[in-house]
Parts: structure tokens; C-alpha cells; sequence
């Protein structure tokens, strides 16, 4: 089990016991999951936006195009406070700590 | 100061551009300096003065957007129409470069961070929608939102207008299920006289982005028409001082 730690830079903190999850490079690898990890806050993604719960990233400002979009839209942004990292392209993870010490433990 | 400097709004600008969308980048980030030093404020009557200006640039900036003329410049020579696009472009990029140094300052001075605003973004995620649905016609998008591309600011990135109709279609079936509950117009918005600028800044952001993405589109288009001119091969591969100095030599030479 890989554990990985950031801070929330968009929306609230929510503790999640298991969620899906997917990595994406591009809008076209995006399958629906409501969570999804990614390298930056490329505002290309903000068409999924409404899509998704909760996304996180290795790289990304509170200021990003994407993450103001997400702050209007209520969603939540969590930046690593490492790098990725090989992770499976889709499982479960879980969610603990608070807003400025999030734990994410990939399933 | 440290909590500033992570904010670069710039980071998610142009990914891996293009030689010639270096110069747009370049742009972008000398028009961003001459604010540099507006934020983080030093000094108390330097925090008192940024105040005052933010109370009342976003409505400097607003008129600007509600006053900018969209017509494409007139010039019948190519490059001509390029710099005049560039000079455009100069102008919008020195209102972003100001309107995100007062977004910055809002992000961190406002409380609230809402936006009651239905923005130039949740337009065009609507437009998509309204696509899929056959709500409004393909010409109906193209005019209002054709401009815009992945990896907006990439001269070399198709503009929506250029898609076919099912690569367009498979981008807003994306969208089938947008809803948004925002009902307020941003000039009803500055009409209210809100105290909360946040949403005013963050709102004429994607105001500039529209028009400057009008520009970007324009600049594609003229650069295209001249590699056909001038039988250049892919024309994004150079930079715009090597096309320039390629046309001087060219009709020297005529």
C-alpha cells in the first residue's frame, strides 16, 4: 500500500474511506471516476470538472485557472507534497489527516 | 512572503510551446513584471494605495472589456496584420498581467471566495452543452466560442471552429449533465457595487481570456495564410523574429 502526503489548495477537506480513482494525463483518458490524480492543474480539464469530487495533484497554485474554476464549482484540490510516483492507473484510495495534512493511502 | 511566491498564475500558461509561441509566453511574462512589484505590497502606505487601486481598477478594466473592439485588424499585408494582432495582444496580456495581480491580492483579502458570476468559462461549458444537445448550431458555437483550443494560448493548437463536427461532438458529450446555479452577470455584478472583489477580479479574468483568445486565434490564422504566402513549412516551428527577418529578406529580394 503506497502512502502519499499533501495539503488541500481548493475547497474542503473531506476524510474519504474508499474512493475510485483514476490518473490522467489528458481529457481523453478520463473515465468517470470521481477522483482523479494528475501531474498539474492543466485548464484543459476544467470540461470534467463538474464530474469529479475531489482531484489531486502533483503540482498546481491555489491560482491556477483550474483551481479557481474548482473553487467556484465547490470542489476540492489536493497537492502532494512529493512527487507521484509510479501509482495503478485506476483502484481505490483512502482519505485522513485535515486540510493541511492530508494523508492519501492508495488502496 | 513565501505564501506569494508559490502563487504563479502564470505556470499553467502554454504547455511545451511551440518556437513561436515562445515569443507569446515571453509576452505574457514582460507584461506580468511590470506588476511584479505591486504585490506582495512593502511598506504601509504602499498596502494603503494597492487597496485603494484594487477598489477601483476592476472597474477600469471592466470598461476596457466592454469597450474592446473585435474587429480583425484591416491591413491587407500579412505580417502587417500580425503586428497589429501583436500589438493587441501587448494590450490585453498588460490588463491580464494588472487583473491577476488584483486577483491575487483578492485571494488573499476576501473572505468569502464565491462567484455568483456566470463567467466567459461556465458560458462556454454551457455552449457545449447546448451543442450536444442541438440546442444551438455549430455556427452559433463557432461564433461564440470557436476561438478557443486546447492548450488555448499554443498558436499551433486547432481552435475549436477547426474541428470536424464529431471530434467537437465527443469534447461536449462531456458536458451533457453541466448544470450551474449562477445567475448574476458580471455587469450586474459591478452594477451592485459588491464589496467582495473577488468574484469581480475572477470573472473579468476569463473576460480578458475570451478576448485574447480572440487575438490567438487571429495570430494562427494570419501565421497559417503566411507559410501558404511564402511556402513556409510548418510556420510554428519558427520564431517570430526568424519570420520576420525571413519576409524582410523575401521582399528584398523580389
Amino acid at each position: 500500500m503506497m502512502t502519499l502526503k499533501g495539503i488541500t489548495i481548493t475547497g474542503h477537506f473531506t476524510a474519504e474511506d474508499m474512493i475510485d480513482y483514476q490518473t490522467m494525463g489528458n481529457i481523453s483518458e478520463f473515465a468517470g471516476s470521481p477522483c482523479v490524480i494528475v501531474r498539474s492543474l492543466d485548464p484543459d480539464f476544467s470540461i470534467i470538472l463538474h464530474k469529479v469530487k475531489l482531484i489531486i495533484t502533483e503540482q498546481g497554485s491555489p491560482l491556477a485557472h483550474l483551481a479557481l474554476i474548482a473553487l467556484e464549482y465547490g470542489k476540492t484540490i489536493i497537492r502532494l507534497n512529493q512527487t507521484l510516483g509510479p501509482v495503478p492507473p485506476r483502484g481505490k484510495l483512502a482519505i485522513t489527516g485535515d486540510a493541511k495534512h492530508v494523508e492519501i493511502k492508495i488502496l | 512572503m513565501g505564501q506569494y511566491e508559490q502563487n504563479n498564475i502564470f505556470e499553467d500558461f502554454i504547455k511545451d510551446p511551440s518556437p513561436l509561441s515562445r515569443s507569446v509566453v515571453e509576452l505574457a511574462i514582460s507584461q506580468k513584471q511590470k506588476y511584479d512589484s505591486l504585490f506582495p505590497p512593502r511598506g504601509f502606505f504602499n498596502q494603503v494605495k494597492l487597496r485603494l487601486r484594487y477598489q477601483e481598477e476592476y472597474l477600469r478594466i471592466h470598461a476596457f472589456t466592454r469597450g474592446y473592439d473585435r474587429a480583425l485588424p484591416a491591413e491587407r499585408d500579412t505580417i502587417q496584420r500580425i503586428d497589429r494582432a501583436w500589438e493587441r495582444l501587448t494590450v490585453l496580456f498588460d490588463f491580464i498581467a494588472l487583473n491577476n495581480t488584483f486577483l491575487i491580492y483578492a485571494f488573499f483579502a476576501e473572505k468569502h471566495k464565491t462567484n455568483p458570476i456566470i463567467t466567459k468559462e461556465d458560458e462556454r461549458l454551457l455552449a457545449f452543452k447546448r451543442l450536444f444537445h442541438g440546442e444551438i448550431t455549430r455556427q452559433s458555437f463557432n461564433e461564440s466560442f470557436g476561438h478557443y483550443a486546447f492548450n488555448a494560448y499554443e498558436l499551433s493548437a486547432r481552435r475549436f471552429s477547426e474541428y470536424p463536427e464529431q471530434e467537437l461532438l465527443e469534447i461536449a458529450r462531456f458536458l451533457s449533465d453541466f448544470k450551474t446555479q449562477k445567475a448574476t452577470s458580471l455587469y450586474d455584478f459591478i452594477d451592485s457595487k459588491s464589496k467582495n472583489l473577488f468574484a469581480a477580479y475572477s470573472s473579468l479574468r476569463e473576460e480578458l481570456k475570451y478576448l485574447s483568445l480572440l487575438v490567438i486565434r487571429d495570430l494562427r490564422f494570419s501565421f497559417l495564410e503566411l507559410a501558404a504566402e511564402k511556402n513556409i513549412q510548418n510556420i510554428f516551428e519558427m520564431s517570430y523574429d526568424d519570420i520576420k527577418r525571413n519576409n524582410d529578406h523575401r521582399s528584398f529580394h523580389r
